[in-house]
């Protein structure tokens, strides 16, 4: 049933007078969305773009490359203003389709130049790059396309992108797992930022960013190997380019710091549970010692940093049992003895004292700066 | 609605982007560091798939004088080389190349440690398009 034929029906049962009836007619009428010539104009730049296409095709060997970039360019340019020119004179439809356009040109660039320069590629990046140089024209767009668009072949690409780079392959032979963890961590924290952006026109940009980590988190728990991926692994960090650890190292530190400083401008607590857990998987399972007791380091600067107490007395109790485990493992053919014994529970109780004196010491510092 | 300049800038940030990119490639281009690595095709029934001929190095058959200490760079170059070609020669191209045992090298640009830039195909030790005309005469 159409609204205008509720609004007669309701009116007839009496539920609105008749004078309401007219003012919830004239307010439909007014704010109804022309979806039949949305599509009327989409099919429009549809054709004009492959009318253009296939004449351009058609002579398209006997043009000199410099002919082709200039014809390039010039289409960008004239693209580009018609979208500002639109969006400056509120011609929302126009300037949705102009926006539309210049993306599509710009992809179209991009293949350009690789075929004239012979450029090679053996993964996506071009994808990669196309995705980059539109993605700031995301901010502007109150249209669900292009979001839609964008952000997968960013994600998939970036993705594609990461996975042959040194640095990845080593993350996941220190820490199997650790890449994709890394990655769903970025994007969630990235999500984050867009939505604590108070002037975010595209609610369609949060809405495919939250569709791809919910896909790609659903993916990434059904097809690790859990077990593996926790299992203990023997391996010494020094095998590995310093480049690439501290690489690895900074790029956790920036993460790490981005997610508390999230929750601590939105009064949030989205990103400290997930932390936390990570921190306490990190220290039952016995990740290796210098990578957990690092995030431990980290994560414990920055909950004092932010004011977190709870947080800074279990990131400081984590670190005890992993000192404790540690000297277990080292020690732990002496357990048996009893001097050993003696040794390890002098151990746990110097833990706890130190533990509780520091973070008491702590958290009345951080209850005088605040 | 959109007055602000930041969307004029964020418009015109691709444009400039593939405007420096393109120059970056041309001056890469003028580079007179140039070595020749003899080709083969990738698949000796088909070479060419829609307008590109997909090459592999032979470096067994390369003069590798040309680089330093004498030694060919093999890590330095792809596995395969695609080749775009305007479709009436990559046909034509693909009729010669078959039938007749071809010489093919590929000129490249040297950039140091990055990956070597394609400058152009050359069969017979000539460039594909003086080749094909001369060819044609």
């Amino acid at each position: 049933m159409s609204i205008q034929n509720k609004i007669e029906a309701w009116q007839k049962s009496g539920l609105i007078s008749a004078k309401q009836a007219s003012a919830l007619l004239a307010y439909e009428n007014k704010n109804s969305k022309p979806y039949l010539l949305y599509l009327l104009i989409a099919l429009g730049v549809f054709f004009v773009g492959a009318g253009i296409i296939s004449v351009i095709a058609a002579n398209w060997d006997a043009i000199l490359p410099f002919y082709k970039l200039l014809a390039d360019f010039v289409l960008l340019i004239v693209a580009a203003l018609f979208t500002w020119y639109a969006a400056n004179n509120n011609k929302t439809m126009l300037f949705e389709g102009g926006l539309l356009l210049f993306a599509f040109l710009v992809l179209a660039s991009i293949g350009l130049i690789a075929q004239i320069y012979q450029l090679q590629s053996y993964d996506l990046s071009a994808f990669l790059l196309w995705s980059f140089l539109v993605f700031p024209l995301l901010f502007f767009t109150q249209k669900a396309f292009l979001p839609w668009l964008v952000m997968p072949v960013m994600w998939f690409s970036a993705f594609d992108v990461v996975l042959t780079t040194d640095v990845c392959e080593n993350a996941e032979n220190l820490w199997p797992f650790s890449p994709y963890l890394i990655w769903i961590l970025m994007w969630f924290v990235i999500f984050q930022i867009l939505q604590s952006i108070p002037k975010l026109k595209s609610k369609s940009l949060l809405s495919v960013l939250s569709v791809m980590l919910a896909i790609f988190a659903a993916w990434l728990f059904s097809s690790v190997d859990l077990g593996y991926a926790f299992s203990w692994q023997e391996f010494s960090v020094l095998d590995y380019k310093n480049s690439t650890v501290i690489g690895l190292a900074l790029f956790a530190l920036l993460l790490v710091g981005a997610a508390f400083y999230v929750d601590y401008k939105t009064s949030n607590n989205k990103f400290i549970p997930l932390i936390m857990t990570l921190l306490l998987i990190g220290t039952l399972w016995k990740v290796y010692f210098f990578v957990t007791f690092a995030a431990l380091l980290i994560s414990g600067y920055y909950a004092y940093r932010y004011q977190k107490n709870k947080c800074l007395n279990l990131i400081i109790f984590l670190a005890a049992i992993r000192i404790l485990s540690l000297f277990t493992d080292i020690f732990g053919s002496l357990l048996t003895s009893g001097l050993g014994l003696i040794g390890l529970g002098i151990l746990i109780v110097a833990l706890a004292v130190v533990s509780l004196k520091f973070g008491s010491a702590l958290n009345g510092r951080m209850k005088n700066a605040h | 609605m959109h007055t602000k300049k930041p969307l004029l800038v964020f418009l015109l940030l691709p444009i400039v982007f593939l405007l420096c990119w393109t120059l970056y490639l041309e001056y890469e281009l003028k580079s007179e560091k140039t070595v020749i690595v003899r080709m083969t095709g990738f698949d000796p029934k088909d070479l060419l798939s829609g307008h590109y001929l997909y090459l592999r190095p032979v470096w067994t058959e390369t003069d590798c004088s040309q680089f330093v200490n004498d030694e060919c760079p093999t890590t330095l170059f792809a596995a395969t080389y695609r080749y775009y070609l305007p479709e009436f020669d990559a046909k034509y191209l693909d009729k010669r190349l078959l039938s007749e045992n071809l010489k093919i090298d590929m000129l490249f640009v040297l950039r140091g440690q990055a990956k070597p830039m394609v400058k152009d195909l050359l069969i017979e030790d000539k460039p594909w398009k003086k080749w094909i005309k001369q060819s044609a005469e």
